[in-house]
């Protein structure tokens, strides 16, 4: 899977802000710092994917599919930092 | 009137919307405001009528605007003026002159102090010719894609106040 297009990550950039608006969250990272990040994490997560798969044990490792994995990742990093 | 002198007040409260891309109402321990996005330019306009004693000069718009999260960093707002003259505009298209005005302002330190930011339009086109005991409408924007100058707050600006006043 490659990185996500650039109009994407502007959006996910844009959705964070909003989040941290709505619950006044403070936060003086600029909207370039902020893409920074996005965009670091996604190229990061890209780079990695291979890495993270290796890291799921035998025999769910060939049992979950793709998505399923990533939805996982998505809920123990949820978890791990109490993130709405 | 002299310089200086107050000629409309407006609040959250006495807002009308465009019927896209306008700011969000919201409270702030009980506060009305209006929430302009950090990422697309919102727009929110106010309706009133010009005192029967201005002067006739420049106006000072002045902006009173808080931040939902942001305690340093830069926002630009717009304004603009519709003349909205008897025998005059047809309310079934805006009119306003499409020549915003504009000024940027820098976040307070503490999140809930507000910050003031100041536009002027000299009397005559920026104005839109509005007159001494014309009505009018006047709208808001934040230029949060930075058209205009620096907007580098990513979240979201909350307007508190709207204030005309003579230059």
């Amino acid at each position: 899977m490659a990185v996500l297009p650039a109009g994407d990550r502007a959006v996910l950039r844009q959705e964070f802000a909003r989040e941290l608006s709505s619950s006044r969250s403070l936060c003086n990272a600029t909207k370039t710092d902020l893409q920074a990040v996005v965009d670091a994490l996604d190229t990061w997560l890209d780079s990695n994917a291979a890495a993270i798969n290796t890291a799921i044990p035998l025999p769910a490792s060939t049992m979950l599919t793709a998505k399923q994995k990533a939805q996982l990742l998505v809920y123990v990093i949820r978890r791990r930092f109490e993130v709405a | 009137m002299a310089s200086g002198d107050t000629l409309a007040v407006f609040t959250p409260l006495s807002v009308s919307f465009p019927a896209s891309n306008f700011a969000t109402p919201d409270l702030r321990n009980n506060h009305p405001t209006l929430d302009f996005d950090g990422t697309t330019d919102e727009e929110a306009y106010f309706e009133g009528v010009m005192p029967s004693n201005y002067g006739g000069g420049s106006v000072v718009v002045d902006i009173y605007v808080g931040f939902s999260s942001a305690t340093s960093g830069s926002a630009r707002f717009q304004t603009d003026f519709e003349r909205v003259a008897s025998g005059g505009t047809d309310l079934d298209a805006d009119s306003f002159t499409g020549s915003m005005q504009s000024a940027g302002g820098t976040a307070n330190g503490t999140s809930g102090v507000l910050s003031k930011v100041s536009i002027t339009h000299t009397a005559g086109a920026q104005m839109d010719s509005v007159a001494a005991g014309e009505p009018f409408r006047l709208l808001v924007r934040r230029d949060a894609d930075g058209t205009s100058g620096t907007d580098d707050i990513a979240t979201d600006a909350e307007v508190y106040r709207v204030v005309i006043r003579e230059a």
